[in-house]
């Protein structure tokens, strides 16, 4: 989904890289989504198991 | 909500202040509505930010504190994705869809329908729509007058009759700029309140270590299993979340569009899309859901007795707060509840007025008499929702409205889906996916282990809720491919502006020439009234701010007061005229200084849009 609307952008012209503002905007996106991988990784494989369950 | 949750009468005064801040700020702001344009689309004059905050006040829906509260008590933080799962729609929507509603000036959901397909195809969108807005204004109804039960011990009628007079009266004095404002304070109001909730309880528990430590393994997780539980897991959150429902958020909610077309430019658009979906949905998810796991870390630790998932939200906040601030964690979420009935009163109206009353009553009329109908209309919304109350409250009414939108939702995002994306796809098949997809969607219920086993990932019946829309989705495709295939081709004619791959030509059609897409500068400048520019949209600005803008004779222009904060209540759009204006002014026609709710000499920036 993510790609067909950034290809559909850019090959309607829309979606212009030679403007600062169209790239910007992507660099936002995409660096944004890369937080939120990075995000949903330490939350999956690394903090769940930094500390050990309480116990009742 | 558990009666031994009611709160003092402290919290009841602060309550009942709120409630009046609300009304005095809504109804502050109905001087701002003296047109269809400010009332439905508040001017098409603020800035991101500002509606990025009254936005999530609307996202953050009526029941989002109670279930998402009680979803991160059982479940614990994977109770986030369904606010996390909205990011892959973000592309589709600030490249494709905004800029054809934006450029094209569709007013509605159904609006679309008839300019990419057909009269016929935006009758039945509207009907849909409007049976699933209207089912919602009752729901909400009955949430407030439930919660206010809970409260103040009220009759759920009387707090329903309450509530709904508090809202419609400020969506009647200020329609679309009145519902942005209170939104924007009642936005801040329950992120500020959750928030403070929850880094309160992870105080209290001892700090973050405490917290996570207090926390089961299992609730640690970001996302739950990919198929298990059935009620809650990856795949269903995902399928039913993540695609069915962001993508009814992002294309079809009347409610969102009206606040995407609200603002000053696309470019402010993106910018609010941007920061919803990577700053704001995620603190909304802690918002809503942090109660929950505090609860749970609370209970854990021997603090609170284990309760019921549902009761995590209330007993959570009425253990840590003081009588007061309880109040206000109510206030907080009555804010949420009034947040989502405003917008979607104002929503109702809209769909009625553009898609009813103009095609099939009263084709030309003048602005004022639409604005007066538009008015009759939230309250003739409100006082149908009103009347379902006490229909909705036994269960038959409810369960058939969850129904007909978890049926309706898949075929109408996936015909509004094809229509932007695919330039074969014709009124037949957009017809087809919409009532062929309602119907396979309605056999579902019956049919369901038939039908929706291939689905469910091999998961149970209690996965259904959450797969069945997966199942409507792909119905939904392929039965709009099969037709669409079969019959004949719509005329590229027909389709400009209106798809994918038409964009800039959106953009010629809206501003009658050649988008000029030069990166140019704001300008600062003092305001002039002249008598003599007859035209309102006619901004004469001198030659060097024209320079510095990159702008050309009658590129579109935007001149709004200097002070951020307004967030572009005081502006107003134009085009630039001949660079005639001496150096530092720029000067406008009386009425558009009206319009811009400008006085003589006032400093404004003015911006090129293209």
């Amino acid at each position: 989904m993510c790609v067909i609307g950034v290809a559909a952008g850019l090959r309607s012209g829309y979606l212009d890289l030679k403007l600062p503002d169209d790239r910007k905007l992507m660099r936002m996106v995409a660096g944004g989504y890369v937080g939120l991988l990075l995000l949903s990784l330490a939350f999956t494989f690394w903090l769940p198991y930094v500390l050990p369950e309480h116990t009742r | 909500m558990n009666e031994a949750f009611t709160g003092t009468p402290l919290d009841a005064t602060v309550l009942v202040v709120y409630f009046l801040a609300v009304t005095g700020f809504g109804l502050f702001f109905g001087k701002y509505a003296s047109t269809t344009s400010d009332f439905y689309f508040g001017g098409r004059r603020f800035a991101w930010w500002l509606i990025a905050f009254s936005g999530i006040a609307t996202t953050v829906g009526s029941y989002s504190f109670v279930k998402y509260s009680a979803v991160g008590f059982s479940y614990g933080i994977s109770s986030s994705q369904t606010y996390l799962n909205d990011w892959f729609w973000i592309p589709i929507l600030i490249f494709i869809w905004l800029p054809i509603i934006y450029y094209q000036r569709i007013q509605s959901v159904p609006e679309y329908f008839e300019r990419r397909f057909s009269a016929g195809a935006r009758a039945w969108a509207t009907l849909f729509i409007l049976l699933y807005l209207i089912g919602y204004v009752a729901y909400n109804f009955l949430t407030l007058g439930q919660a206010l039960k809970s409260i103040l011990g009220w009759d759920i009628m009387l707090g329903a009759v309450v509530a709904c007079g508090i809202v419609t009266l400020y969506v009647m004095a200020g329609g679309q700029t009145s519902v942005i404002m209170t939104d924007l304070i009642q936005g801040i109001t329950l992120l500020a309140v959750g928030m403070g909730l929850f880094f309160y309880g992870v105080w209290y528990v001892g700090g973050f270590g405490d917290f996570w430590g207090l926390l089961p393994v299992a609730n640690r997780h970001i996302f739950s299993e990919f198929n298990e539980p059935d009620k809650f897991s990856f795949i269903g959150i995902y399928a039913q979340d993540g695609l069915a429902n962001t993508g009814a958020f992002v294309l079809m909610n009347q409610g969102m569009m009206m606040r995407f077309l609200s603002m000053r430019s696309i470019r402010d658009a993106r910018k609010m899309a941007v920061c919803w979906i990577l700053v704001l949905a995620p603190i909304a998810a802690i918002t809503v859901s942090g109660s929950g796991w505090i609860g749970r870390a609370l209970a854990e630790s021997g603090v609170l007795p284990d309760m019921q998932a549902s009761d995590a939200f209330v007993a959570t906040a009425h253990f840590l707060c003081k009588p007061g601030l309880y109040g206000l964690v109510l206030a907080a979420l009555m804010a949420a509840l009034m947040s989502t009935a405003d917008t979607l009163i104002n929503a109702v109206s809209a769909v009625f007025v553009n898609d009813i009353y103009k095609p099939y009553f009263r084709k030309v009329a003048n602005d004022k008499h639409y604005l007066k109908v538009a008015r009759i209309t939230s309250l003739g919304t409100a006082a149908v929702g009103l009347a379902l109350v006490p229909l909705f409250e036994g269960k038959t009414l409810y369960e058939a409205h969850a129904q007909f939108t978890a049926a309706l939702t898949p075929p109408i995002v996936m015909a509004i889906l094809m229509g932007i994306l695919w330039k074969r796809y014709n009124t037949p098949g957009a017809i087809a996916t919409l009532l062929g997809g309602l119907f396979v969607m309605g056999l579902s219920f019956p049919y369901a282990d038939l039908l929706l086993t291939r689905f469910s990932f091999g998961m149970g019946p209690d996965s259904h809720t959450f797969t069945r829309a997966l199942f409507g989705l792909v119905a939904s495709t392929a039965i709009g491919v099969t037709v669409s295939l079969m019959t004949k081709a719509q005329p590229m004619a027909q389709l400009v502006g209106l798809v994918n791959g038409t964009q800039l030509d959106a953009m010629r059609l809206f501003k009658g020439s050649e988008p000029n897409r030069t990166p140019g500068k704001e300008v600062y400048l003092t305001v002039r009234a002249d008598e003599a520019i007859t035209d309102d949209e006619a901004f004469h600005l001198p030659a060097d701010a024209m320079a510095a803008m990159s702008a050309r004779e009658s590129d579109l222009v935007y001149v709004c007061d200097h002070r951020w904060w307004y967030g572009g209540l005081r502006s107003v759009h134009g085009h630039a005229a001949r660079a005639d204006a001496e150096a530092g002014v720029v000067r406008l026609s009386p009425g558009a200084m009206r319009r811009a709710h400008f006085q003589d000499g006032d400093r404004v920036y003015a911006e090129k849009l293209f």
